[in-house]
């Protein structure tokens, strides 16, 4: 082997050393949560600093590819910006989320070491998506992050639907990974390779050679389409959502919600723009059809919910639409793709703190009742939830309207006009249910049985929330540095 | 000019920084926001009536197009003067009008957010700002109007109005976009400028921004929003349905219906007609209402009618007459409104059949009431009059049906006017408690604020030319001719002053004799109530919206596993499938193989195949096995000794897994083989879907690159004769060390499940 460069893979040591020395000081040397907090905190803010370190280094040498055996050149993981600024997308989402559901780890004692590990081992397995410059690679961060949250999501076991979460999330999980394997093979077959860069690579093989009959390689994308669709929680593979986040331990559901949409999208962009951007006219209207059917039936299905968590599950069915809907663009949506995903993260981990906060850090069900009167109970709390809903919403001076507008304009920009009038109906549509939320938290009486009991809040997901509540709106008024970034995250 | 903005920003949390001891005085700070867009029209006034837009560019997200663009002619100048001046009257009348109470000074914040954010709509020349003051105005509007949040009322009728306006809204974001895209530019004077060629993009342009139009202005048939929102405090509506929130729509088609006119050859006839069906209904409506307040609220929706069809027309004579009876509505009706705000303070109701005895206890308030009605029924000497002239002189030449229609409705303006007058301060209907002001009005600005207004409509009257030079540079701003309209108290003896005359006379016959009008209105009135009205449409489409998504989420989202995977497996097998078909490669015949390969196939066939028609569940787990070593021996024939031996062990270690679950459960599954079926064909499809893609690949063989120099470099490079292993531990290592990851998380998940059943185990003994 040749040379090994560590610093693109800097953050999955420091994430994977991370979650072994947790477990090491909860079973050997019998620490509490306060250390394992440090570690957690230590590994994460390192990470997060790699990823600086990262942006910097690709400005002065330029993107990298690397693992690059020189005799096969197959390379493996790609640093570039877009794998720098998803990398460390990730990883914020994934400390805040983490931060967000500190509650729970404290409630679960012993086992909230291994609870820890798990999620430290899921963002890096998150991470390597997002890095990977090889489908099967690709395929193992998938697996290594599906697995950890398969675990987490049935933490608390002493809740019936905890379980079924989780063995639903696990079975149709894999269905979803087996058929993105199935499609890297047959992809396999048609290109002769697994590597998306490099002399051998996809991008290669297309330069080199129009694709006459392009059978295989249109089954093996539209596999892959569908296994990454599973993960983002897009139509017609969104049902497991629903009842895995009300299933799931509340403090787990937004690194299960955010962090897996984060890294599939990141996935999708890199292996359609980049690895089939040949092929652009065959996926991107696949892509549309999905976008479409996701921001539809989302939006619908998101009316009838009477359970907050629900809700959110299928309202994020929307918001992967919409994201596709940039992605019909190809690599020239992807700073608008970007700029969704990063906002709507940080919008969706807020709102699941609220939920938590309501309904306990170990609770499922999140009935909507409870949050009639939340202005009365903590107006905090209820500012927070506002200012997210109408962020959710599309509302301007909130960062998920800048979102939309991004979105939107790619898909014109691409001649989508008819996806992205689409999405304006629903979004016109999906304002019922986020406004209904203010309406409860603003304009109701709470339930006397609740009335006086006092929402207590630890100051971790109070912290975490701040900083949930502040990106929004600062990005919402102030957008431009987060734009400057994402226009330049361009897959290499 | 953005620092106007900011003064409204400024002045909204300077009150919430002191609420706790502002209390009412919240409005006085509040009116700092209008007083300064006031003061700065007026002394921007000569140079932008001089033909110079005031412009101003403040770079917002430029790399997304979103710019802050400032552009003020003398279109958007009237607007502004209408509502800074309906502002500062409106606010310091508030500041009299509430009681100090705790959520005083969170209102008056709103309400100086929602000026700023009117201000803003007016003075944006970039498409999308004007979107973002518009949203704001609903989501502020939303909070005004739900204000009384107890009442159940309040809280629907805020809610209908932020749906509709913010429907209408979201709408009108997807015509701007259309538009831009059509015009390539934001900025409304752009768009103006070089207007984009007509196409089938512009034409739903132009329809999608005519709904939010609509909406806003509360026009035909989303009217009921408007007179729903009157359950807002009475300041609030005063401002809002005089000066502000339902003009945004008319500034808005006014601002672009040249444009529109130019490009689209319905737009004109639409706008007519939807202008003309609101006027007559609303007018209509009015004459019904008992809720001094409702009686303006059908009112308004009713002049709102004709603003729109004059204003957005696009043409020079129309919208001069609109803009002009434009003042003249802002002025009377936001005295009105606030007439009723103190005969409700005084009275304590607003009831048409109580109230009795007030011309005597609040002359002034009386004396009011009367040159505010007098100039809203378009009596001569008033300015409305002066207006309500110069709009029918627009329309003399037109249509004969048009110019029916407005009289038609100017006669219900007179009626329900004179009805305004006598019901607030006439007697009581006999058989009703009377109610009378339980305290004189004090002089303060619950007389002064609406006087003042209603005074200016007076004064006006006998010196149009203080706006004339306003009105017709406002005209000249957005249809690019000069209307050569007049305003005049005595336009001579034309067409226009006839059938001015006319309207007032049956208007007057009509008062003269209320029984019979009563009469009428109540035989027609229950025929009007069984048209559809937007109203109802509202209230049954929420809920059918809501059944229907109810049904469809219980169809597709029922809870099971085998669905959900049914319709996951079902689309993965659509979708490549949708996309080659057509030019799918022909299949090649596999090469056949020897005759252990064909044993070893049928026994996994067969076994596979029974497996669907067993109903023991032990017999189930023996015949997946044999699918398991079929498949390991398979592989051992075809070269790959290594994977065998894995699938062996695999096997095995499941089926002895299956057996000590199975000791827990029953020996046979309940269903019949029969409910099997749909199973069974999703089964059979996916399955040979696989096969299919398995033939279809190995005719592919793009390239062996990869394969080819593994094995060339596994001993010179690793120094391994065991490719495999080679590249398991070495080639690929750090995949390898991936897959370790998966099993140490798998692992964990295994421990958090056995650990504690074992220990519940020992506890049981």
């Amino acid at each position: 082997m040749n040379e090994i460069a560590f610093l693109p893979i800097a953050a999955e040591i420091l994430l994977l050393g991370g979650a072994v020395l947790i477990l090491m000081a909860a079973v050997t040397l019998n620490l509490g949560p306060r250390t394992w907090a440090i570690i957690a905190g230590t590994t994460l803010g390192l990470s997060f600093l790699v990823a600086w370190v990262q942006w910097w280094r690709i400005d002065d040498v330029g993107s990298q590819i690397h693992y690059t055996g020189d005799f096969l050149r197959t390379p493996m993981v790609v640093m570039d910006y877009f794998s720098v600024f998803g990398g460390g997308l990730v990883i914020a989402a994934g400390g805040i989320a983490l931060l967000g559901g500190w509650r729970l780890v404290g409630s679960l004692e012993k086992r909230g070491a291994e609870y820890v590990a798990l999620v430290l081992l899921a963002v890096a397995g998150l991470h390597i998506m997002v890095i990977s410059a090889n489908l099967i690679l690709m395929f193992i961060g998938l697996e290594t992050a599906s697995i950890a949250l398969y675990v987490v999501a049935g933490f608390t076991r002493d809740r019936p639907d905890s379980d079924e979460a989780a063995i639903k999330y696990f079975l149709l999980g894999s269905f979803a990974s087996a058929l993105f394997l199935y499609g890297i093979a047959l992809t396999y077959a048609a290109t002769g390779s697994t590597s998306i860069y490099g002399p051998t690579g996809i991008v290669a093989f297309f330069a080199e050679r129009a694709i006459t009959e392009p059978g295989v390689l249109l089954i093996g994308i539209a596999l892959m389409i569908v296994g990454l669709g599973f993960k983002v929680s897009a139509a017609p593979f969104h049902q497991w959502a629903p009842d895995v986040y009300q299933g799931a331990p509340g403090a787990a559901v937004p690194l299960m919600a955010s962090g897996v949409k984060i890294a599939g999208f990141a996935a999708m962009a890199r292996v359609l723009t980049v690895a089939f951007d040949a092929s652009i006219s065959d996926w991107a209207q696949v892509i549309s059809a999905l976008a479409a059917l996701s921001v539809v039936v989302g939006t619908l299905f998101a009316i009838a919910q009477s359970d907050f968590k629900r809700m959110l599950a299928y309202s994020g069915v929307a918001h992967a639409g919409f994201m596709l809907t940039a992605l019909v663009a190809g690599q020239s949506g992807v700073p608008g793709l970007w700029f969704y995903l990063g906002t709507y993260a940080f919008q969706l981990i807020g709102t699941f703190i609220i939920a938590s906060i309501i309904s306990g850090a170990a609770g499922g069900a999140s009935p909507l009742d409870s949050y009639r009167g939340l202005a009365k109970r903590s107006p905090v709390l209820a500012g927070a939830l506002a200012v997210l809903m109408l962020a959710m919403g599309g509302i301007p001076l909130t960062a998920g309207f800048v979102g939309k507008v991004g979105v939107f304009a790619a898909a014109i920009d691409a001649g989508y006009l008819w996806l992205a009038i689409v999405g304006l109906v629903s979004a016109v549509a999906g304002l019922f249910f986020y406004l209904r939320l203010i309406v409860l938290a603003y304009f109701n009486d709470p339930d006397p049985a609740l009335a006086d009991e006092p929402i207590t809040a630890p100051r971790s997901s109070r912290l975490a929330l701040a900083v949930c509540v502040s990106f929004t709106f600062l990005f919402g008024v102030l957008p431009w540095p987060l734009l400057n970034l994402t226009s330049e995250a361009l897959p290499l | 000019m953005a620092g106007l903005l900011v003064i409204h920003i400024a002045a909204a949390l300077a009150i919430l920084w002191w609420r706790g001891r502002v209390g009412r005085r919240a409005f006085l700070v509040g009116s700092v926001g209008p007083l300064a867009v006031l003061v700065w029209a007026i002394f921007q006034a000569s140079g932008i009536s001089a033909g110079t837009p005031y412009v101003q560019r403040i770079g917002w997200v430029p790399s997304l197009d979103l710019t802050f663009d400032l552009r003020v002619d003398a279109y958007s100048l009237a607007y502004l003067l209408v509502i800074a001046g309906a502002g500062v009257a409106i606010f310091i009348y508030a500041a009299r009008y509430f009681s100090d109470g705790s959520r005083v000074p969170t209102f008056a914040a709103t309400m100086t957010i929602f000026a700023g954010a009117m201000v803003g709509i007016v003075v944006s020349d970039h498409l999308l700002s004007i979107f973002v003051f518009w949203e704001l105005t609903t989501i502020t509007s939303y909070l005004l109007i739900g204000y009384d949040d107890h009442k159940a009322q309040a809280r629907s009728a805020a809610l209908h109005a932020a749906l509709i306006t913010g429907a209408g809204g979201l709408a009108m974001l997807g015509g701007f976009v259309l538009l831009a895209d059509a015009a390539g530019s934001y900025l409304i004077s752009d768009i103006v400028s070089q207007p984009p060629a007509a196409s089938t993009a512009v034409t739903v342009a132009w329809l999608l921004i005519l709904l939010g139009a609509v909406t806003k202005s509360a026009q035909f048939p989303f009217h009921a929003w408007l007179p729903g929102a009157m359950s807002a405090p009475t300041p609030a509506s005063a401002f809002l349905h005089s000066a502000t929130m339902v003009k945004a729509g008319i500034f808005l088609v006014g601002r672009l219906g040249a444009t529109a006119t130019a490009t689209a050859d319905w737009w004109q006839p639409v706008i007519l007609v939807v202008g003309f069906i609101t006027m007559v209904i609303g007018g209509w409506r009015a004459l019904r209402q008992t809720d001094l307040k409702l009686l303006l609220a059908f009112g308004t929706v009713s002049q709102l009618g004709f603003l729109f069809l004059l204003i957005g027309s696009g043409s020079a004579k129309l919208v001069f007459g609109g803009l002009a009876l434009l003042v003249a509505h802002a002025l009377f009706k936001a005295a009105l409104f606030m007439v009723v705000g103190t005969i409700d303070h005084q009275a304590g109701t607003r009831d048409i059949r109580r109230l009795s005895g007030l011309r005597r206890s609040m002359p002034g308030t009386f004396w009011t009431a009367v040159a505010a009605a007098a100039s809203m029924a378009a009596v001569p000497l008033t300015y409305g009059f002066v207006a309500k002239e110069a709009a029918f002189d627009g329309l003399v030449g037109k249509e004969t049906t048009m110019i029916a229609a407005a009289a038609a409705a100017s006669i219900l303006t007179v009626v329900y006017s004179a009805r305004f007058l006598i019901g607030a301060f006439g007697p009581h209907e006999p058989g009703q408690e009377p109610a009378g002001p339980e305290a004189p009005v004090a002089r303060s600005a619950l007389l002064w604020s609406p006087l003042v207004l209603a005074g200016a409509g007076i004064v006006l009257g006998f010196a149009p030319r203080l706006v004339l030079g306003l009105v017709d540079n406002a005209t000249v701003a957005v249809t690019g001719v000069a209307a050569a309209g007049k305003l005049v108290l005595w336009p001579g003896l034309v067409p226009a002053l006839g059938w001015s005359a006319l309207s007032l006379a049956v208007g007057a016959v009509l008062v003269a004799r209320p029984p019979r009008v009563d009469a009428a209105v109540g035989a027609v009135g229950t025929l009007a109530d069984k048209l559809p009205t937007g109203e109802g449409t509202y209230r049954r489409a929420l809920p059918a919206l809501l059944t229907f998504a109810d049904r469809s989420s219980g169809i597709l989202q029922n809870g099971s596993l085998p669905a959900y995977i049914a319709i996951i497996v079902l689309v993965a097998v659509a979708l490549p499938a949708a996309a080659v078909v057509g030019d799918l490669p022909p299949l090649t015949r596999p090469p056949g193989g020897i005759a252990l390969e064909w044993m070893l196939g049928a026994l996994i066939v067969g076994a596979a195949i029974s497996l669907v028609f067993v109903r023991r569940r032990f017999a189930v787990v023996i015949l997946l096995g044999g699918v398991g070593y079929g498949i390991a021996g398979l592989y051992a024939i075809l070269g790959g000794p290594d994977l065998s031996l894995t699938q062996l062990l695999v096997e095995t270690l499941a089926i002895a897994l299956f057996a000590f679950v199975l000791r827990h459960l029953p020996g046979t599954f309940n269903e019949a083989v029969t409910a099997r079926i749909p199973r069974i064909v999703v089964a059979l499809t996916v399955g040979s879907f696989v096969f299919a893609g398995g033939l279809l690949a190995n005719t592919f063989r793009g390239g062996r690159a990869v394969a080819d120099s593994y094995l060339a470099q596994a001993v010179p490079e690793a120094a391994g004769s065991n490719v495999v292993n080679v590249i398991l531990v070495d080639f690929r290592g750090f995949d390898t060390l991936g897959e370790i990851t998966v099993l140490v998380a798998a692992t964990l998940g295994v421990a958090g499940l056995a650990v504690p059943a074992l220990r519940m185990l020992r506890r049981e003994g």
